[in-house]
């Protein structure tokens, strides 16, 4: 018999037990319904981290550091390590947990700067700013952090400066508008706010003050606290993007030289002066993964940590891809489940139609027909279910993605869900053979039929 | 012709054989009809289910048109029942979900007949049977005696060269299965096919040119119309 003939009768016989293909088909569905979300959101995300890591980070810089951990994409290692003057204990987790990490020094720094491929150091600032206000305003809390220029936040007012803040302004997050009682984000660009460090005790003034209450029980004088205050000008107002990647709120943003004498002043006189966790190096031609990678391997022999921007980068996607496989599991157990439930349904199929099968045998249909007529009818199954499924996560999808952009603040036109044509093709096909392989035995049977025992008539 | 010679056909082994046919030999002609007679379990089934190449013999040979089928392989003798034979079954076995068409069309299918010389071959045979205007009904639809007059329709669309009718008129009345009896001698003249009838029924034994009667796995009498014999002899 030729294929096409075969293709027709299944299709046929199908029609004809329209409940029983449309339920055994349904089975397959759930199946299709939950991959075909899974790779829409797999595609989603994706696209969602690739945004986000285009916006946060410079491809061509890498992180280094002088501890391991800054290659470690785990859990922190928080066994004990040697001592030396540049460990400094950083808190990680809501646990309390703390981890011990050596830091880059400003001989280290200047180290980086001097390499050849190196064309740009920047290291990290942790600077613990006191307050912010305005003549005539309350005092707030608030962040700071020297600007990155391949994490570019948006603006809302003012003009984000390509390579660096200049010197004495800043870029104040829109939040600050209102507190500040600006009559609004234009209005704030252009005027001077006041920013608050200090300096923190010196071991001198402790030792003084300890000195005094020895002598004295109530001691009259407290060790004085040296502060700073630091006008700057608002060189724009930045708002927070849809693809930022930090969960708290922007930061101010400075001048590199500006944070430098900032972090100095409010380290001095600590053992955190002149130390950093990390630098973020921007690698001549780094956007390269080779050059990228070359240029780790020349850091590393000088005995730095190095995490590159693509190592960043799959790390996060290696997140990503975990996430998929556990929702696809799911999928793919769904579709084991509904495999029975074609077999079972064939092997129906074979046991009512034994005369028929009997008939086409004598008739002299080959057997190798007989079980093609049986696979395609479970690939009919497959394929109708694949489709089923498909299409109803595609209308289900495509109706729920607004609503989901707006519940996670996505940001307009960011979509959850991405269907993709080829994908979902894809898998129809692969769902349309994993029937014909359910179909498998029951076609067997069917093909290993005797004609005179099925046409026997008693 | 067909020359069946020394057909045994045992089943079972050692002390639990059965033998429902002990050489067995005869030949009939070319275009003639023939009836094997016997009663259930004389073993008549097995010998039409062997000549028809449906079954093999444990020994002996079965030639049809100068070919011995009892050597054939599995996949050559589906071809030979495809193209050269015609079956006729008491319950009829036509496919009640499809219609009076699709059931006719089966036989072209299988024998691989390109999709195009379907159609004219099949209304042809269904006008044959006169069951042209129920070529869209679905069988279901159908009465006893038009189902084997469809039945008939399948097994002569191919234009086989031998049809056997295996109690072709068992599950109808008399006055139906007289006119499917009518059909079934009228191709064997028409179209020189060969038709190969088994039966209890003495009264259409008797209007085949040949009688086979058949017990216990022996012949017992072979009858012989006169007509045939000059026939046969002029061959």
């Amino acid at each position: 018999m030729r294929m096409l003939d075969i293709v027709t009768r299944a299709g046929r016989s199908l029609k004809n037990a329209k409940a029983r293909t449309l339920l055994t088909s349904l089975a397959i569905a759930v199946g299709a319904f939950t991959l075909t979300i899974t790779l829409a959101a797999g595609n989603g995300i994706r696209e969602y981290t690739d945004r986000l890591i285009a916006n946060n980070f410079d491809p061509a810089e890498s992180i280094v550091g002088r501890d391991k951990e800054v290659e470690n994409t785990g859990a922190p290692d928080t066994s004990p390590k040697e001592y030396d003057s540049s460990v400094a204990s950083v808190s990680f987790g809501g646990g309390g947990g703390s981890v011990q990490v050596k830091q880059l020094t400003d001989k280290d720094v200047k180290e980086l700067k001097q390499l050849s491929f190196v064309e740009a150091v920047r290291p990290n600032y942790e600077i613990a700013a006191r307050y912010i206000t305005r003549p005539g305003q309350k005092k707030y809390t608030l962040s700071l952090q020297a600007y990155n220029p391949g994490q570019k936040p948006e603006t809302q007012a003012g003009n984000v400066p390509e390579s660096d803040v200049a010197a004495g302004e800043v870029l104040l997050p829109n939040e600050y508008v209102k507190l500040l009682n600006f009559a609004s984000a234009k209005d704030a660009v252009g005027k001077i706010v006041r920013i608050t460090i200090e300096r923190p005790f010196t071991e001198e003034t402790l030792r003084e003050f300890v000195a005094q209450s020895l002598v004295s029980p109530a001691p009259t004088t407290q060790p004085k606290q040296e502060t700073k205050t630091i006008n700057l000008k608002v060189a724009a107002v930045t708002k927070k993007g849809a693809a930022a990647l930090s969960a708290s709120g922007l930061p101010l943003l400075l001048n590199a030289d500006d944070a430098k004498s900032m972090y100095d002043y409010t380290t001095k006189g600590t053992n955190q002066y002149g130390k950093y966790l990390y630098a973020s190096v921007r690698i001549k031609g780094g956007e390269n993964d080779a050059t990228a990678t070359a240029a780790k391997k020349k850091l590393k022999k000088l005995d730095y940590y190095v995490m590159t921007s693509q190592e960043l980068q799959q790390t996060i996607g290696q997140f990503v891809d975990i996430l998929q496989i556990l929702v696809g599991v799911f999928g793919v157990i769904t579709v084991i489940a509904s495999v029975f439930g074609i077999i079972n349904t064939m092997y129906i199929s074979v046991l009512e139609r034994t005369r028929e099968i009997g008939l086409m045998k004598a008739l002299g249909m080959r057997g190798r027909s007989v079980a093609w007529l049986f696979r395609l009818e479970a690939a009919w199954i497959g394929m109708i279910g694949g489709v089923l499924g498909a299409l109803g996560a595609f209308v289900l999808g495509v109706s729920l993605n607004p609503w989901i952009t707006k519940t996670l603040s996505l940001g307009k036109g960011n979509d959850l869900l991405i269907f993709d044509l080829a994908q979902i093709v894809g898998l129809i096909v692969i769902l349309t053979v994993v029937a014909i392989v359910a179909g498998w035995l029951p076609a067997r049977k069917a093909a290993k039929l005797d004609p005179i025992e099925a046409l026997r008539t008693e | 012709m067909i020359e069946i010679q020394n057909i045994t056909k045992t089943y079972g082994k050692k002390a639990n054989t059965f033998t429902a046919l002990d050489n067995v030999s005869f030949t009939v002609p070319s275009g003639a009809s023939v009836a094997i007679v016997g009663k259930s379990g004389s073993g008549k089934s097995t010998l039409m289910h062997i000549m028809s190449g449906l079954d093999k013999p444990s020994s002996g040979s079965i030639v049809v048109d100068n070919q011995d089928i009892s050597q054939l392989k599995s996949k050559a003798l589906d071809r030979f029942r495809a193209e050269k034979i015609g079956f006729i079954f008491q319950a009829f076995f036509v496919q009640a979900n499809e219609t009076c068409m699709q059931n006719v069309s089966l036989p072209l299918e299988i024998a691989r007949v390109a999709r195009g010389s379907r159609k004219k071959r099949i209304a042809e045979a269904l006008n044959q049977v006169e069951l042209s205007e129920k070529a869209a009904t679905k069988a279901r639809n159908l009465s006893g005696g038009q189902k084997q007059r469809l039945a008939i329709a399948r097994a002569i669309v191919n234009k086989p060269s031998i049809i056997f009718a295996d109690e072709p008129t068992g599950n109808l009345d008399s006055a139906t299965g007289e006119k499917v009896e009518k059909l079934l001698f009228e191709f064997n003249k028409q179209l020189g096919s060969t038709l190969v009838v088994v039966t209890h029924d003495a009264d259409l034994a008797k209007k085949c040119d040949m009688q086979i009667h058949i017990k216990d796995g022996s012949i017992t009498r072979i009858e012989t119309a006169k007509k045939i014999v000059a026939k046969g002899g002029a061959k």
